[in-house]
Order: C-alpha cells, then structure tokens, then sequence
C-alpha cells in the first residue's frame, strides 16, 4: 500500500470512529531533545478516542507517532506510526473483540529477523516498512464451561537486503507471523478456573532462498489451574499454576516442559495506600524424573500512597522492587530493579515530580518534571531525563540523557 | 485471618524456594509481566529480531522462536516489566 492510500485508509477510519456518540478523546505531545554526538531532536504524538456504543461494547482508535533524528544506536528506525482500531463486547456469555492495526517503518535499519548461521549462506537483512496485523479474541461461557480463541496474524513488509550488499530481489519480501491459541476451562468454583489450552504459530518461509534450516514454527499444549479472589473491597489473591509442554526447532530439549507459578496479591491498607506484590518462576525439565532447570523467575513489590490533600489524585508517592537474579550459565544478568516516584502539587495547578529508576546491571534513570495544569484536562510539562549505562555490551552504550517539553490534552 | 496470613507466607516461601532451588540452565527466557506492561512499544522498537508482538489488547509479547535473548528490550521498559 502506498503511503497517501495509507494515510487516507487512518483517516477515514479515525472519522468514522469519531461519528460515534459518547466519545472521549486524548493527545499527547512531546518534543525532545537528547544529548550525545550528534544531538537528536525527537517528537511523540499519540492521539486517541474513545466511543463507548452501548454498555455491553466500545471502539477504540489510538495513533501513535515516534520520531527520532538521528535515532539512538539501539531503535530499529528513525520513525513509527501505529495506527490501531479495535471494537471490543463483552456480554453476560459472549466476550469479543477485533482489532486492527499497522505501523509505518522510516528510516529502518536492516536487521536479523530469522537470523541463523549457516556457513557459505549471504546473511539476509531485513528493514521493516509496514507491519499488519489483525488480532480476534472470543470466548463463550456456558454455565460452569467456558471455550475461547485468540488469532493474531501479522504480515511484515520488508526490504531484504545482503550484509555487505544492496538491497537484493528474489526473495520474499513479506514475512507472516500467524499465532492462534484454542482453551477450554471449567470454573467449578467462582474463583476457581482449570483450563487447557492449545498454542499454535506458523511462519512460513521460503527455505531454499533464505538457506535456513529453521522453520520458527511453534506449538504448545497447556494445563492449568487459578485462583482468584477478592476477599473484600480491599484485598486481592490470585494464584496461577500451569504446565506447558512446547515444541519448537532450536528449543534445548530442557525447555520442552514449562512448569510456570505466579503470585499476585494486592491490599489497600487504607484508602490511600495500596501495595502489590507478584511473584513468577519459570522451572523446566524434559523428564521430570531427571533435572528441574530454572528457566526465569521474578519477584516483584509495590506500594502507592495518594496524598488526601490533592483531590484530582495525581499526587503520589511510589515505591518499589523488581527482583530478577543473573543466571550466569546463561550469561544473563541481573536485571533486578530499585524505583520510586514522586508527584506532588507544590500549588494550585502546578505538580513537581521526579523518579529513580535503579538497575545496577541495566542502567540507572533520573527524571524531574514539572507539570502546569491549565484546566482539568489539559496540561503543559517539561521533564529532563538522565541515564547512565550499566551493561558491558549495550546496543547503545549511551542511552542519551535530554529534556521534553510536552502538552496532553483529554476532552 | 491469621490463618490467611500464614497460608499466604507459607506460598511466599516456597516461591522464593522455588526461585533459587532449582539448578540453571545454560539458556535462559525474557518474558513479559502482563499485569505490568502498559503497551508502550518501547521495546519492539529496539528489538534486533523483531521478537515482539502486541496482542489485542495492545500488552507485548515476547515470540521465544525469534527471541536471542540479548536483552535490549530490558534496559527501555518504564514499567519494568520485562524479566
Ligand atoms: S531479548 Fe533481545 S531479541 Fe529478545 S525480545 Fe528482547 S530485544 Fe528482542
Ligand atoms: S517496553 Fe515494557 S511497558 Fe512498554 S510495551 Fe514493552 S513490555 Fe510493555
């Protein structure tokens, strides 16, 4: 599709959403500038509305623009635009939605999409141009029974190209990514659910072209047990235990069965203050009479106060923890995480904020803000943002520190 | 209640037993806490193998099949999110 076809199609789509009544709308903008050799300037647009049709379903249209020039060692392009529409109902037995969406790639940078080594084959690159993809979810209840289904096809526009070369024909140049998931659960219980579940993913290739053995198909089989609870206004238990068996080309034969656990329980200690913790470990094993492998695992620990002073909410103090140890077998680091946030109306309108955000093997981020409300719903800021790198082998070993000033608008 | 809390304690601590008992493996996963993302797309913009995908509701997901596990996709999350 041509760029003004794509243009028009986001247009007339964005209008026909805005038709319906009920319809709330948003945009933010932000213009930045970051500090490095050479200096790039960067503008964030996202725009959305929101039209609620009925009290069973809404439509939603977001777009979202990201421009940076010259881009970052690590983005992938110097610009995106993500045009999403989606209509979603939820009814007392049938749940549904589709959504739509496509990205526009500029400036992309070649890269290793399907990237396997194979010796006297030209490694083939690929700059990304436009993304699709259509997403359908269903699922249906009947008594105690429930079945769903979700389907996300993609289908990437590229330009394929040589490692030392120019851009080469003869290959395809689209790529599709087909992933389809089938469950069925019981709820004996209210808060009880078991479920089985089935994913499937396609990636067909041509494989004498690309010289790849690898097909990037998956499939998984899946049980599963939860629990879910709110207990009272104030508290929430949820507890998740599932077996996965997988199957895919270049999977270590101990990733063939997932044994996954999660945790998540959440109270409001007072109306003010909240806190939350989530827990999830990913152990594997191919025989479970052998080896149990630790695959991943992550703790994770937030509480939030909003001070009773500011009756719009926005100020708040946070706190919290993401805990994820280094697996050295894996040449994994530790990317656990130390963060705190701060919002705070100094006056009538006026808000400064400020948050750390501590990785000691990732990186360390500061940001200071400070925020002018004009109205209710409109507001002007200007926030600076410093990193500083931690990894040995970063795309980009200088993130860039810099400054945005920005406005968002909700009507 | 007391009882509640115990129980609750006691799932806490076989979790973290569960985080440390177990021998490593010489390859590891970066997954994606639902609960945590907000859909930035952050992350799929630096993702080298275009690993990441958004599902309907716009939350990421990381394809395991295209994943080399370099970590980029780490160090650009704001919510932290990515283990
Ligand atoms: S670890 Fe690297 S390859 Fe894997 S999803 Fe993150 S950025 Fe992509
Ligand atoms: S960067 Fe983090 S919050 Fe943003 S889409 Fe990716 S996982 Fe979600």
């Amino acid at each position: 599709m041509s760029s003004k076809r794509y243009l028009l199609s986001l247009t007339l789509l964005f209008l026909l959403a805005l038709a319906f009544a009920q319809t709330s709308y948003w945009q933010n903008t932000d213009l930045s500038w970051r500090a490095g050799n050479p200096d790039s300037w960067g503008l964030k647009l996202y725009t959305g509305a929101l039209a609620t049709i009925d009290e069973e379903s809404y439509c939603e249209v977001t777009n979202y623009l990201d421009w940076l020039s010259p881009p970052t060692l690590n983005l992938k392009q110097k610009l995106s635009n993500r045009f999403a529409i989606g209509y979603y109902s939820s009814g007392s037995a049938l749940d549904y939605g589709i959504a739509y969406n496509a990205t526009a790639f500029g400036g992309s940078e070649p890269i290793r999409i399907n990237y396997e080594y194979v010796d006297g084959v030209p490694d083939i690159l690929y700059a990304k141009e436009l993304r699709h993809q259509a997403s359908i979810d269903a699922a249906y209840r009947y008594s105690i029974l429930e079945a769903s289904g979700k389907l996300n096809l993609i289908l990437l526009n590229t330009k394929p190209s040589q490692l030392w070369g120019d851009p080469i024909s003869g290959i395809d140049q689209y790529l599709f990514d087909n992933y389809s998931r089938a469950e069925l659960a019981v709820n004996p219980l209210p808060e009880l659910r078991i479920h089985t579940a089935y994913d499937y993913k396609t990636h067909p290739m041509d494989e004498e072209i690309v010289g790849t053995t690898r097909d990037y198909n998956y499939d998984a089989i899946e049980l599963g047990l939860a629990y879910d609870k709110k207990f009272n206004l104030n508290t929430h238990l949820s507890l998740q235990g599932t077996w996965q068996h997988r199957d895919w080309d270049a999977m270590q034969p101990e990733q063939r069965n997932q044994v996954i656990t999660e945790l998540r329980f959440g109270h409001h200690l007072n109306p003010y203050l909240y806190g939350y913790c989530s827990l999830i470990n990913r152990s594997c094993f191919e025989d479970p009479s052998r080896d149990i492998y630790l695959l991943s695992n992550y703790a994770r620990a937030q509480l939030q106060y909003r001070f009773p002073s500011d009756e719009t909410s926005n100020s708040f103090v946070m706190l919290g923890v993401k805990i994820r140890p280094a697996n050295d077998t894996a040449f994994h680091p530790d990317t656990s995480a130390y963060f705190a946030e701060l919002n705070y109306a100094v006056l009538e309108g006026i808000y400064l904020g400020g948050r750390v955000n501590l990785a000691p093997e990732i990186q360390d981020e500061y940001r200071a803000k400070i925020t002018l409300m004009l109205d209710q719903d409109t507001d002007l800021h200007l926030e600076y943002v410093g990193r500083q790198n931690r990894r040995a082998f970063a795309a980009d070993p200088d993130l860039k520190s810099g400054i945005a000033l920005g406005a968002g608008l909700h009507f | 209640m007391k009882r509640k809390a115990l129980f609750l304690c006691a799932l806490i601590a076989l979790t973290f037993l569960g985080l440390y008992a177990c021998k490593q493996l010489t390859h590891t996963e970066y997954n994606i806490d639902r609960s945590a993302c907000n859909g930035c797309t952050n992350c799929s913009a630096v993702c080298p193998s275009d690993a990441i995908y958004y599902d309907g509701n716009g939350k990421a997901i990381i394809d395991q099949t295209k994943c080399t596990t370099c970590g980029d996709c780490v160090a650009v999350c704001p919510q932290n999110a990515i283990y």
